[in-house]
Protein backbone atom coordinates (compact mmCIF):
# COMPACT_ATOMS: atom_id res chain seq x y z
CA UNK A 1 0.00 0.00 0.00
CA UNK A 2 2.62 2.67 1.04
CA UNK A 3 4.40 1.17 -2.01
CA UNK A 4 1.51 2.53 -4.52
CA UNK A 5 1.66 5.32 -2.70
CA UNK A 6 5.12 6.36 -2.84
CA UNK A 7 5.09 5.95 -6.95
CA UNK A 8 1.46 7.78 -7.31
CA UNK A 9 3.49 10.57 -4.94
CA UNK A 10 6.29 10.17 -7.35
CA UNK A 11 4.20 11.19 -10.49
CA UNK A 12 2.34 13.64 -9.39
CA UNK A 13 4.93 15.64 -8.54
CA UNK A 14 6.49 15.00 -11.78
CA UNK A 15 3.52 15.84 -14.20
CA UNK A 16 3.31 19.08 -11.45
CA UNK A 17 7.21 19.80 -12.17
CA UNK A 18 6.75 19.66 -15.87
CA UNK A 19 3.76 21.32 -16.22
CA UNK A 20 5.21 24.41 -14.06
CA UNK A 21 8.34 24.58 -16.30
CA UNK A 22 6.66 24.23 -19.25
CA UNK A 23 4.38 27.35 -17.98
CA UNK A 24 7.02 29.51 -17.23
CA UNK A 25 9.49 28.46 -19.69
CA UNK A 26 7.49 29.60 -22.49
CA UNK A 27 6.63 32.83 -20.93
CA UNK A 28 10.12 35.28 -20.97
CA UNK A 29 9.99 39.08 -20.02
CA UNK A 30 13.07 39.60 -22.04
CA UNK A 31 11.30 42.52 -22.96
CA UNK A 32 11.43 44.83 -19.47
CA UNK A 33 14.81 45.04 -16.78
CA UNK A 34 14.26 42.10 -14.33
CA UNK A 35 12.85 44.59 -11.63
CA UNK A 36 9.86 45.79 -14.07
CA UNK A 37 8.92 42.79 -14.34
CA UNK A 38 8.86 41.87 -10.67
CA UNK A 39 6.93 44.51 -9.94
CA UNK A 40 3.80 43.69 -12.51
CA UNK A 41 4.21 40.16 -10.81
CA UNK A 42 4.26 41.17 -7.91
CA UNK A 43 2.08 43.95 -7.76
CA UNK A 44 0.71 45.64 -4.22
CA UNK A 45 -1.98 47.60 -5.97
CA UNK A 46 -3.90 47.83 -9.89
CA UNK A 47 -5.39 50.64 -11.65
CA UNK A 48 -6.57 50.54 -15.17
CA UNK A 49 -7.72 54.11 -16.41
CA UNK A 50 -8.95 55.67 -19.43
CA UNK A 51 -6.67 58.23 -21.02
CA UNK A 52 -7.26 60.94 -23.03
CA UNK A 53 -4.43 62.57 -25.26
CA UNK A 54 -5.19 66.31 -25.37
CA UNK A 55 -6.35 66.74 -21.72
CA UNK A 56 -8.06 69.66 -21.00
CA UNK A 57 -6.91 72.68 -18.38
CA UNK A 58 -7.14 71.46 -14.79
CA UNK A 59 -8.31 67.41 -15.87
CA UNK A 60 -5.73 65.19 -14.05
CA UNK A 61 -2.66 64.35 -15.63
CA UNK A 62 -0.77 61.22 -15.80
CA UNK A 63 2.93 61.42 -16.47
CA UNK A 64 2.02 65.46 -17.36
CA UNK A 65 1.51 64.79 -20.79
CA UNK A 66 -2.17 63.05 -21.08
CA UNK A 67 -5.18 63.33 -19.27
CA UNK A 68 -7.24 61.11 -17.02
CA UNK A 69 -10.52 60.62 -18.50
CA UNK A 70 -12.06 58.03 -16.24
CA UNK A 71 -11.49 54.34 -14.44
CA UNK A 72 -11.77 51.67 -16.86
CA UNK A 73 -14.76 49.85 -15.41
CA UNK A 74 -14.31 46.47 -17.17
CA UNK A 75 -11.17 45.74 -14.91
CA UNK A 76 -11.74 43.06 -12.15
CA UNK A 77 -9.11 40.75 -10.68
CA UNK A 78 -9.36 38.20 -12.96
CA UNK A 79 -8.71 40.55 -15.79
CA UNK A 80 -6.10 42.51 -14.11
CA UNK A 81 -3.96 38.79 -13.90
CA UNK A 82 -4.91 38.03 -17.51
CA UNK A 83 -3.02 41.86 -18.56
CA UNK A 84 -0.16 40.76 -15.89
CA UNK A 85 0.81 37.64 -17.71
CA UNK A 86 0.01 39.24 -21.09
CA UNK A 87 2.43 41.88 -20.91
CA UNK A 88 4.93 39.70 -18.87
CA UNK A 89 5.59 37.52 -21.83
CA UNK A 90 7.84 38.89 -24.34
CA UNK A 91 6.16 36.50 -27.67
CA UNK A 92 3.34 39.47 -27.50
CA UNK A 93 5.43 42.54 -28.84
CA UNK A 94 7.60 43.08 -31.37
CA UNK A 95 10.37 45.74 -30.83
CA UNK A 96 12.70 46.34 -33.64
CA UNK A 97 11.28 46.71 -36.49
CA UNK A 98 8.72 49.15 -34.94
CA UNK A 99 5.91 51.02 -36.59
CA UNK A 100 5.98 55.09 -37.05
CA UNK A 101 2.50 55.72 -36.57
CA UNK A 102 1.14 58.20 -34.23
CA UNK A 103 1.17 56.72 -30.80
CA UNK A 104 -2.28 57.66 -28.64
CA UNK A 105 -2.71 55.78 -25.46
CA UNK A 106 -6.43 55.03 -24.64
CA UNK A 107 -5.91 53.13 -22.03
CA UNK A 108 -3.24 53.49 -19.03
CA UNK A 109 -2.49 50.62 -16.37
CA UNK A 110 -0.55 51.05 -13.48
CA UNK A 111 1.20 48.59 -11.31
CA UNK A 112 2.51 49.93 -7.91
CA UNK A 113 4.84 47.99 -5.29
CA UNK A 114 6.01 50.23 -1.84
CA UNK A 115 7.22 53.79 -3.83
CA UNK A 116 7.90 52.04 -6.98
CA UNK A 117 5.51 52.67 -10.24
CA UNK A 118 5.46 51.10 -13.33
CA UNK A 119 3.19 52.75 -16.12
CA UNK A 120 1.93 51.14 -19.50
CA UNK A 121 0.00 52.83 -21.69
CA UNK A 122 -1.81 50.89 -24.53
CA UNK A 123 -3.01 52.93 -28.14
CA UNK A 124 -5.52 50.41 -30.04
CA UNK A 125 -4.96 52.35 -33.04
CA UNK A 126 -1.64 51.81 -33.97
CA UNK A 127 -1.67 48.68 -31.88
CA UNK A 128 1.33 49.62 -29.33
CA UNK A 129 1.68 49.23 -26.15
CA UNK A 130 4.65 51.36 -24.16
CA UNK A 131 5.79 50.62 -21.25
CA UNK A 132 7.47 53.08 -18.84
CA UNK A 133 9.79 52.53 -15.63
CA UNK A 134 12.68 54.16 -14.21
CA UNK A 135 11.99 57.25 -15.96
CA UNK A 136 12.72 55.52 -19.16
CA UNK A 137 9.52 54.16 -21.88
CA UNK A 138 9.96 51.67 -24.35
CA UNK A 139 7.50 51.32 -27.13
CA UNK A 140 6.51 48.14 -28.79
CA UNK A 141 3.89 47.07 -31.58
CA UNK A 142 1.85 44.46 -30.29
CA UNK A 143 -0.15 43.46 -33.89
CA UNK A 144 0.91 39.73 -33.42
CA UNK A 145 -1.49 39.76 -29.62
CA UNK A 146 -3.63 42.86 -30.10
CA UNK A 147 -6.90 40.25 -29.91
CA UNK A 148 -5.58 39.14 -26.67
CA UNK A 149 -4.85 42.93 -25.41
CA UNK A 150 -8.52 43.89 -26.26
CA UNK A 151 -10.45 40.78 -24.77
CA UNK A 152 -8.65 41.53 -21.49
CA UNK A 153 -9.66 45.25 -22.05
CA UNK A 154 -13.10 45.06 -23.30
CA UNK A 155 -13.27 42.61 -20.08
CA UNK A 156 -14.10 39.02 -22.14
CA UNK B 1 47.59 55.13 -53.96
CA UNK B 2 45.72 57.19 -51.66
CA UNK B 3 47.34 60.47 -52.97
CA UNK B 4 46.13 59.81 -56.45
CA UNK B 5 42.53 58.91 -55.71
CA UNK B 6 42.24 62.41 -53.73
CA UNK B 7 43.92 63.93 -56.82
CA UNK B 8 41.67 62.56 -59.30
CA UNK B 9 38.24 63.47 -57.16
CA UNK B 10 39.97 66.99 -56.51
CA UNK B 11 39.94 67.41 -60.54
CA UNK B 12 36.82 65.78 -60.61
CA UNK B 13 35.27 68.37 -58.63
CA UNK B 14 36.75 71.31 -60.17
CA UNK B 15 35.70 69.95 -63.37
CA UNK B 16 32.20 69.51 -62.32
CA UNK B 17 32.13 73.07 -60.92
CA UNK B 18 32.66 74.68 -64.07
CA UNK B 19 30.45 77.81 -64.85
CA UNK B 20 28.47 75.32 -66.17
CA UNK B 21 26.86 73.40 -63.48
CA UNK B 22 25.99 76.47 -60.94
CA UNK B 23 23.03 74.94 -59.68
CA UNK B 24 22.60 74.60 -55.68
CA UNK B 25 20.94 71.83 -54.11
CA UNK B 26 19.17 72.93 -51.15
CA UNK B 27 18.24 70.20 -48.96
CA UNK B 28 15.33 70.14 -45.69
CA UNK B 29 16.05 67.17 -43.49
CA UNK B 30 13.13 66.82 -40.73
CA UNK B 31 13.58 63.79 -38.14
CA UNK B 32 11.81 62.95 -35.28
CA UNK B 33 15.24 62.27 -33.45
CA UNK B 34 13.72 62.39 -29.47
CA UNK B 35 12.08 58.94 -30.08
CA UNK B 36 14.74 56.55 -30.26
CA UNK B 37 13.10 53.31 -31.15
CA UNK B 38 12.12 54.27 -34.72
CA UNK B 39 15.86 55.10 -35.77
CA UNK B 40 15.69 58.57 -37.27
CA UNK B 41 18.88 59.53 -35.92
CA UNK B 42 20.06 56.95 -38.37
CA UNK B 43 17.80 58.14 -40.99
CA UNK B 44 19.04 61.76 -40.76
CA UNK B 45 22.92 60.56 -40.43
CA UNK B 46 22.79 58.79 -43.42
CA UNK B 47 20.99 61.42 -45.78
CA UNK B 48 23.64 63.76 -44.44
CA UNK B 49 26.45 61.43 -45.64
CA UNK B 50 24.46 61.06 -48.92
CA UNK B 51 23.80 64.90 -49.22
CA UNK B 52 27.37 65.45 -48.90
CA UNK B 53 28.66 62.67 -51.61
CA UNK B 54 26.06 64.26 -54.39
CA UNK B 55 27.71 67.66 -53.49
CA UNK B 56 31.09 66.27 -54.21
CA UNK B 57 30.13 64.22 -57.11
CA UNK B 58 28.07 66.89 -58.84
CA UNK B 59 29.69 69.96 -57.92
CA UNK B 60 26.06 71.71 -56.38
CA UNK B 61 26.76 73.93 -53.32
CA UNK B 62 24.60 72.74 -50.70
CA UNK B 63 22.42 74.73 -48.81
CA UNK B 64 21.52 72.48 -45.71
CA UNK B 65 18.69 72.82 -43.20
CA UNK B 66 18.47 69.94 -40.38
CA UNK B 67 15.25 70.28 -38.51
CA UNK B 68 15.85 67.79 -35.49
CA UNK B 69 15.41 68.09 -31.28
CA UNK B 70 14.01 71.40 -30.36
CA UNK B 71 13.65 72.98 -34.13
CA UNK B 72 11.34 69.95 -35.24
CA UNK B 73 8.61 71.87 -35.20
CA UNK B 74 6.10 72.71 -37.88
CA UNK B 75 7.00 76.27 -37.66
CA UNK B 76 10.47 75.83 -38.34
CA UNK B 77 9.79 73.29 -41.38
CA UNK B 78 7.37 76.01 -42.63
CA UNK B 79 9.81 78.77 -42.40
CA UNK B 80 12.95 76.82 -44.10
CA UNK B 81 10.42 75.99 -46.60
CA UNK B 82 9.40 79.41 -47.40
CA UNK B 83 12.30 80.74 -46.69
CA UNK B 84 13.79 78.86 -49.63
CA UNK B 85 15.25 81.11 -52.23
CA UNK B 86 15.49 78.84 -55.55
CA UNK B 87 17.05 79.56 -58.56
CA UNK B 88 15.58 77.65 -61.77
CA UNK B 89 18.42 74.72 -62.19
CA UNK B 90 18.59 73.91 -58.73
CA UNK B 91 17.40 70.98 -56.65
CA UNK B 92 15.45 70.52 -53.79
CA UNK B 93 15.33 67.37 -50.92
CA UNK B 94 12.80 67.36 -48.57
CA UNK B 95 13.43 64.26 -46.03
CA UNK B 96 11.20 63.70 -43.42
CA UNK B 97 11.65 60.38 -40.86
CA UNK B 98 9.27 60.22 -37.82
CA UNK B 99 5.95 59.21 -37.21
CA UNK B 100 3.08 59.67 -39.59
CA UNK B 101 -0.69 58.78 -40.54
CA UNK B 102 -3.75 60.15 -42.50
CA UNK B 103 -7.77 60.29 -41.36
CA UNK B 104 -10.46 59.78 -43.59
CA UNK B 105 -11.31 63.52 -43.52
CA UNK B 106 -7.64 63.59 -45.21
CA UNK B 107 -8.03 64.82 -48.92
CA UNK B 108 -8.94 61.48 -50.78
CA UNK B 109 -7.40 61.99 -53.82
CA UNK B 110 -4.06 62.63 -52.37
CA UNK B 111 -1.96 59.01 -51.33
CA UNK B 112 0.67 61.60 -48.94
CA UNK B 113 0.33 61.34 -45.45
CA UNK B 114 0.38 63.82 -42.96
CA UNK B 115 3.52 64.49 -40.68
CA UNK B 116 3.51 64.29 -37.13
CA UNK B 117 5.36 66.52 -34.84
CA UNK B 118 5.73 64.97 -31.77
CA UNK B 119 6.70 68.24 -29.40
CA UNK B 120 3.72 70.14 -30.82
CA UNK B 121 1.33 67.04 -31.21
CA UNK B 122 0.20 68.04 -34.44
CA UNK B 123 0.54 67.42 -37.92
CA UNK B 124 1.29 69.15 -41.97
CA UNK B 125 0.48 67.33 -44.68
CA UNK B 126 2.90 66.46 -46.83
CA UNK B 127 1.16 68.08 -49.59
CA UNK B 128 1.94 71.43 -47.84
CA UNK B 129 5.86 71.25 -48.51
CA UNK B 130 5.00 69.98 -51.97
CA UNK B 131 2.99 72.62 -52.75
CA UNK B 132 5.29 75.39 -51.18
CA UNK B 133 8.56 73.59 -53.21
CA UNK B 134 6.44 73.52 -56.96
CA UNK B 135 5.67 77.09 -56.36
CA UNK B 136 9.50 77.89 -56.04
CA UNK B 137 9.87 76.26 -59.67
CA UNK B 138 13.57 74.30 -59.34
CA UNK B 139 14.44 72.24 -61.80
CA UNK B 140 14.31 68.82 -59.95
CA UNK B 141 12.35 68.14 -56.17
CA UNK B 142 12.65 65.02 -54.14
CA UNK B 143 10.24 64.82 -51.69
CA UNK B 144 10.35 61.76 -49.18
CA UNK B 145 8.14 60.51 -46.40
CA UNK B 146 9.44 58.25 -44.34
CA UNK B 147 6.69 57.20 -41.89
CA UNK B 148 3.47 55.40 -41.87
CA UNK B 149 0.11 56.50 -43.73
CA UNK B 150 -2.31 54.55 -41.56
CA UNK B 151 -5.63 55.57 -40.79
CA UNK B 152 -6.10 57.38 -37.16
CA UNK B 153 -9.53 57.34 -36.05
CA UNK B 154 -10.69 61.27 -36.50
CA UNK B 155 -11.01 62.02 -33.18
CA UNK B 156 -7.81 60.79 -31.81
CA UNK B 157 -5.98 62.62 -34.41
CA UNK B 158 -3.89 65.81 -34.60
CA UNK B 159 -5.38 68.52 -36.48
CA UNK B 160 -3.16 69.30 -39.29
CA UNK B 161 -2.83 72.87 -40.04
CA UNK B 162 -2.13 73.67 -43.71
CA UNK B 163 -4.05 72.64 -45.94
CA UNK B 164 27.78 48.73 -52.93
CA UNK B 165 30.21 47.69 -55.06
CA UNK B 166 33.55 47.26 -53.24
CA UNK B 167 35.56 49.57 -55.24
CA UNK B 168 33.06 52.11 -57.22
CA UNK B 169 34.84 53.73 -60.01
CA UNK B 170 35.13 57.20 -59.30
CA UNK B 171 34.19 58.64 -63.06
CA UNK B 172 31.22 56.64 -63.16
CA UNK B 173 29.95 57.63 -59.67
CA UNK B 174 30.47 60.89 -60.76
CA UNK B 175 28.74 61.30 -64.03
CA UNK B 176 25.85 58.82 -62.68
CA UNK B 177 24.93 61.40 -59.85
CA UNK B 178 25.62 64.53 -62.77
CA UNK B 179 22.80 62.53 -64.69
CA UNK B 180 20.53 61.99 -62.12
CA UNK B 181 21.10 65.62 -60.02
CA UNK B 182 21.98 67.80 -62.93
CA UNK B 183 20.80 66.78 -65.85
CA UNK B 184 17.12 65.99 -64.87
CA UNK B 185 14.14 68.54 -63.87
CA UNK B 186 10.64 67.71 -62.46
CA UNK B 187 9.13 66.24 -59.19
CA UNK B 188 9.54 63.15 -57.32
CA UNK B 189 7.37 62.85 -54.00
CA UNK B 190 7.58 59.38 -52.19
CA UNK B 191 5.88 58.18 -49.13
CA UNK B 192 7.37 54.84 -47.33
CA UNK B 193 4.13 53.09 -47.26
CA UNK B 194 0.88 53.12 -49.19
CA UNK B 195 -2.68 54.62 -47.92
CA UNK B 196 -3.92 53.04 -44.84
CA UNK B 197 -0.30 51.01 -44.11
CA UNK B 198 2.43 51.15 -41.63
CA UNK B 199 6.11 52.11 -42.37
CA UNK B 200 8.60 50.44 -39.98
CA UNK B 201 12.08 51.73 -39.11
CA UNK B 202 14.48 50.70 -36.11
CA UNK B 203 17.05 52.20 -33.81
CA UNK B 204 20.33 50.63 -35.26
CA UNK B 205 19.60 50.81 -39.05
CA UNK B 206 16.78 53.26 -39.14
CA UNK B 207 13.54 53.87 -41.18
CA UNK B 208 13.09 49.88 -43.31
CA UNK B 209 12.30 52.67 -46.54
CA UNK B 210 15.14 54.87 -46.21
CA UNK B 211 17.43 51.84 -45.81
CA UNK B 212 16.41 50.42 -48.76
CA UNK B 213 15.84 54.07 -50.78
CA UNK B 214 19.42 55.00 -49.76
CA UNK B 215 20.93 51.18 -50.73
CA UNK B 216 19.49 51.70 -54.39
CA UNK B 217 20.38 54.86 -55.03
CA UNK B 218 23.93 53.43 -54.34
CA UNK B 219 23.57 50.67 -56.50
CA UNK B 220 22.81 53.14 -59.11
CA UNK B 221 25.34 55.53 -58.90
CA UNK B 222 28.31 53.13 -58.85
CA UNK B 223 26.51 50.98 -62.23
CA UNK B 224 27.52 50.76 -65.46
CA UNK B 225 24.13 51.34 -66.73
CA UNK B 226 22.67 54.19 -67.77
CA UNK B 227 21.31 55.39 -63.88
CA UNK B 228 17.60 56.11 -63.45
CA UNK B 229 15.20 57.47 -61.06
CA UNK B 230 12.22 54.96 -62.11
CA UNK B 231 14.95 52.16 -61.74
CA UNK B 232 15.88 53.50 -58.39
CA UNK B 233 12.45 53.42 -56.65
CA UNK B 234 11.94 50.11 -58.63
CA UNK B 235 14.47 48.97 -57.01
CA UNK B 236 14.00 50.49 -53.35
CA UNK B 237 10.46 48.82 -53.47
CA UNK B 238 12.39 45.18 -54.02
CA UNK B 239 14.95 45.91 -51.78
CA UNK B 240 12.50 46.76 -48.73
CA UNK B 241 10.36 43.53 -49.77
CA UNK B 242 13.71 41.74 -49.53
CA UNK B 243 13.78 43.07 -45.62
CA UNK B 244 10.80 42.32 -45.04
CA UNK B 245 10.41 38.62 -46.57
CA UNK B 246 13.97 37.67 -44.08
CA UNK B 247 11.61 39.02 -41.36
CA UNK B 248 8.69 37.44 -42.30
CA UNK B 249 10.41 34.40 -42.76
CA UNK B 250 12.12 34.50 -39.42
CA UNK B 251 9.17 35.57 -37.36
CA UNK B 252 6.54 33.18 -39.34
CA UNK B 253 3.37 34.45 -37.05
CA UNK B 254 4.17 38.32 -37.08
CA UNK B 255 3.99 39.15 -40.93
CA UNK B 256 4.54 43.05 -41.65
CA UNK B 257 4.16 44.57 -45.22
CA UNK B 258 4.99 48.22 -46.45
CA UNK B 259 4.91 49.00 -49.83
CA UNK B 260 5.97 52.35 -51.03
CA UNK B 261 4.32 54.50 -53.36
CA UNK B 262 6.11 57.24 -55.43
CA UNK B 263 5.36 59.92 -58.37
CA UNK B 264 7.85 60.47 -60.76
CA UNK B 265 6.96 63.76 -63.27
CA UNK B 266 10.57 64.06 -64.50
CA UNK B 267 12.59 64.48 -68.04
Amino acid sequence: MSRFFLVFLLTFSCITLVTYGVKYASTTSSHIPASTAKIIRHYDTFEALLVTPRPHEGQKRIIDKYGIAGIASSFDAEHAEALQSYLLDSENFRFAPIKKCVFIPEYAFIFSKNDHEIIVFAGLSCKQIEFHYAKTNKRGDCDKSIETLEAIIQGK
Amino acid sequence: MSIIKNIIIALLVILSTSPGYAAKLHSILIGDTADTGIGAFTDIRNMKRQIQTIERMTGMTVREKNLSGKTFTIKDSLNALKKLNIGNDDVVIFYYSGHGYRTENKDPISPWPVLFFSWEEDGMSLDTAVDIIKSKNPRLTIIMADCCNSYLPETLAPLFKVGAKAVPDLSTMVDNYKKLFLKTSGLIIVASSEVGEYSYGNRIEGGLYTTAWLSSLRDEVTSDEEPSWEHIFATSIKNIHKDIESYNKTFPDDQITQMPIYSLEIK
